[in-house]
């Protein structure tokens, strides 16, 4: 429901430019990379030979659809990929989830994720369907592959945690909740900082920087030789 | 004494491992957290460090981190004050990342390894390159110069390093200071070309050789150099010191014309009057300036410091062109780069330090083998492949799966070879590698789309066995050139070469190789031998191990990925052997 809400609300700021679609594209393309090498990874760390097989497929499907979203982001704007901001690429670190969380609960933040997938670009094929019909077509094959990927995470789940999958699944909405408070957190916390910082930049550093200026210059001519540290206590210094 | 070496939060994060004079284990963290480039501390490296050499982190008498992060973040502050009131928005972001993690990276160390605070020590940015290429060198006593970015504050530094009965030491003779930098000049040249920052550069070399130095007047304008190769960069031109986003100013743009925007085709070689022409041009104007500076450089270094033998390190020493060139036309007779030249390489260096000058421990030798990464358990290779129902066949005889390989080879297919631990540094040196015959007119287009996405004009490289190499590549005559086994310089190819080897050839008629010893990597000598049985050819086309913009394989599974995404013929896993045609 709230996918639906969101793509129509979205639509005519982000898929109606093609400078617009091209970020979201690219967007699309830096998740779908993440969740591939979580995937992989949980592919090489799982025991179980079955869960393997069916992880290692699942980073593979993961990965064409990273590329099929870049692709479709390069036709659009070559720039958009370029442009895409550091925070937007920087989930791609994977935080090894699997080895966090062992089986049971990473097969629960699987089966959610690929839920929301779903959703989203179903949601996203109903909204474009007459205005975009290749992008369309593009988020409906996707769509399927996560519609798989939820039925097998599903019954894994169910496999695995049995009597427990409840309570698995409750657990993992806490956990993607504190995730979600954990990230607000951090957005908290570099406001602050960005305060500060601008707070000093303007009342504190300015007869600093006279100062400076006055003292010294960009000399670009060669520094003399000056003395290295030379025992254990001058390299403990951070200075 | 067993010492850790960390770079990170800046460039290229690594760990590395050290005891006395042997380097346990090396690792650049991208190859593990698969973030091309990841600057975080390298909590994933250092873990490999210790597993690698069975050590607990209470074993570590010394954790040694490569710079001095007080020093740094006064100069972020001095150049944003000089800067005031512009650059407001870049400062308090900067304080931000400083506050954050950076200024507690003591704390930090301690913390993710796991050992007391007062184990954490701090070496210096340029010290940790110079001692990364001194000590890795077989040199008793040589020049060292450091050429990157920037460190702390330095930009270029020239060095003194000698190893005698009583010890080791390294003398810092001369520093240049930010912002005063060929390798931010190189840099902000690379982001006018429309590449990316810390990762065109390569790509800049390659555009390099489809061009005319027209521009190098020009560029000589943007920047003095002075008769002692002081260098002075002009703020006119260039604006790295007043923000973090753009490098270059428009004064640039009307001096060489627009800049390229990222992502736009470039077709090569360009038609004429073509505005790829003119970027060419520029790549190639830029790599000569540079050239011209190194050359000077290293005459200001032979004056200073009397020596005939020279160690390499710093990002600008990954110019395998201009490398070249400093053998051929340089002071000193012999040269030797660090493999890991850039910031990864500052872990060893800082670790090397504090293992032969702070604790006096012996040399022996210099380093033979880049192979200090992590290797795949066969085992784990072998239950990986059927639990995952890959179809693969198994070679208990590695001179039989080799013969295989190198037939298939010859026959025109494409594969893939992870074996072993995989590399030190940004090269794929054969443990990591794609590889094909480089005969025929065709190789370089069939490796392009079966591997896709890759700039056609980068060149691919030769692997050649070390004892064949003058048969193909040009040596330089009378000067030792200690850079090729791990591909840090090219060489002219041969006339017969040329004609029999066009696809590690490249327009200039250079080649980035990589000449082959057993000490240096056992198995891709003997595929090297077993190919030459078959062709009469010990060359092989070598090219890492990954697809566009993806750190280079580690793991079994992320060399299964390559291949299931390309169009390899096959691929090699520890003893197992995957191909196209059954998988
Ligand atoms: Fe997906
Ligand atoms: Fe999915
Ligand atoms: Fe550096």
């Amino acid at each position: 429901m709230s996918h639906a809400v969101i793509a129509r609300l979205s639509a005519p700021l982000v898929w109606r430019r093609p400078k617009n679609m091209a970020r979201k594209l690219a967007e699309f393309g830096a998740t779908e990379a993440g969740s591939a090498l979580d995937m992989l990874r949980a592919s090489e760390l799982c025991p179980d030979p079955r869960l393997r097989r069916i992880f290692l497929r699942h980073a593979l499907d993961e990965a064409r659809h990273a590329r099929l979203f870049r692709h479709a982001a390069d036709q659009l704007d070559p720039r958009a990929r370029h442009e895409l901001s550091s925070r937007a690429q920087s989930h791609q670190r994977l935080r090894d989830l699997y080895a966090e969380l062992g089986a049971e609960a990473f097969l629960a933040f699987v089966l959610r994720a690929e839920q929301s997938g779903e959703g989203h670009f179903r949601a996203l094929v109903n909204e474009l369907g007459r205005s975009e019909p290749e992008l369309a077509t593009l988020f409906l094959a996707v769509a399927k592959d996560e519609q798989f990927h939820v039925a097998y995470s599903a019954h894994w789940l169910t496999r695995l945690a049995g009597p427990r999958r409840p309570a698995r699944i409750r657990a993992e909405r806490l956990s993607s909740l504190w995730l979600a408070w954990r990230r607000a957190g951090r957005q908290i916390g570099e406001r602050v900082s960005w305060v500060l910082g601008v707070l000093l930049y303007f009342a504190v550093l300015p007869p600093f920087a006279l100062m400076l200026r006055r003292l010294e210059s960009d000399d670009p001519g060669w520094k003399p030789a000056r003395s290295l540290p030379s025992s254990i206590e001058e390299a403990r210094r951070q200075f | 004494m067993k010492v850790l070496g960390v770079s990170a939060y800046f460039h290229d994060a690594a760990a590395a491992l050290v005891e006395g004079s042997e380097i346990l284990a090396a690792a650049q963290e991208e190859r593990f957290s698969r973030t091309k480039h990841d600057a975080e501390l390298p909590l994933r490296s250092i873990r490999f460090c210790l597993e690698q050499s069975g050590l607990e982190a209470r074993d570590l008498d010394a954790v040694v981190f490569y710079e001095k992060p007080l020093r740094k973040f006064e100069r972020i502050l001095v150049s944003h004050l000089r800067g005031l009131p512009r650059g407001a928005g870049q400062f308090t972001r900067a304080i931000g990342t400083w506050l954050g993690d950076r200024l507690w990276i003591r704390d930090e160390i301690a913390k993710a390894v796991g050992c007391p605070k007062d184990r954490v020590l701090f070496s210096e940015h340029h010290l940790s390159h110079a001692a990364s290429a001194f000590f890795s060198s077989p040199f008793d006593s040589a020049a060292i110069v450091t050429v990157d970015g920037v460190g702390e504050t330095a930009t270029t530094s020239i060095f003194r390093g000698e190893t005698n009965s009583s010890g080791s030491k390294i003398e810092l003779l001369s520093e240049l200071h930010y912002p005063h930098s060929i390798g931010l000049l190189y840099s902000a040249l690379t982001a006018y070309l429309g590449f990316e920052v810390n990762e065109g550069e390569y790509k800049v070399m390659g555009l390099a050789a489809y061009g005319k130095p027209r521009f190098l007047d020009a560029l000589a304008s943007t920047c003095r150099v002075g008769s002692n190769a002081e260098l002075e960069v002009d703020r006119r031109y260039y604006s790295w010191s007043r923000s973090a986003t753009q490098s270059f100013t428009s004064r640039l743009e009307a001096l060489l014309g627009p800049a390229r925007t990222p992502g736009t085709p470039l077709v090569l070689p360009a038609a004429p009057g073509s505005a790829a022409e003119r970027y060419a041009d520029i790549a190639a104007s830029l790599q000569a300036f540079t050239e011209l500076y190194l050359l000077s450089l290293l005459e200001e270094a032979k004056c200073r410091t009397g020596e005939s033998k020279l160690a390499l390190a710093g990002g600008v020493a990954l110019n395998a062109v201009a490398n070249r060139r400093l053998i051929e036309e340089g002071p000193f007779q012999s040269l030797f780069v660090q493999p890991a030249a850039g910031d990864a390489g500052g872990a060893l260096g800082a670790a090397q330090w504090v293992s032969h000058v702070l604790d006096g421990a012996p040399r022996a030798g210099g380093l033979k083998s880049a192979l200090l990464g992590r290797a795949e358990d066969p085992a784990h290779v072998a239950r990986y492949l059927d639990d995952c129902h890959i179809p693969h066949r198994r070679f208990d005889d590695r001179g039989a799966l080799f013969r295989e390989v190198a037939r298939s080879l010859a026959s025109g297919q494409v594969g893939a070879m992870s074996r072993g631990r995989f590399e030190w540094g940004p090269r794929a040196l054969g443990a990591r590698s794609i590889l094909a015959d480089p005969r025929g007119p065709s190789t370089r287009d069939r490796v392009n789309r079966k591997i896709k996405l890759r700039e056609p004009f980068r060149p691919f490289a030769p692997a050649v066995l070390a004892e064949d190499a003058s048969r193909w590549f040009e040596p330089v005559p009378g000067r030792e050139d200690l850079t090729t086994a791990f591909m840090c310089s090219v060489a002219p190819a041969t006339l017969e070469a040329q004609r029999e080897l066009p696809a590690v050839v490249h327009v200039d008629g250079t080649a980035r190789l990589q000449t082959v010893t057993k000490e240096g990597s056992a198995d891709l000598y003997a595929l090297l031998e077993a190919f030459r049985d078959e062709t009469g050819i010990g060359v092989l086309l070598n090219t890492s191990l990954n697809l566009k913009d993806e750190p280079i394989a580690a793991t079994v599974a992320d060399a299964y990925s390559v291949f299931a995404r390309s169009e390899l013929d096959f691929l090699v896993v520890e003893d197992a052997l995957i191909e196209r045609s059954t998988a």
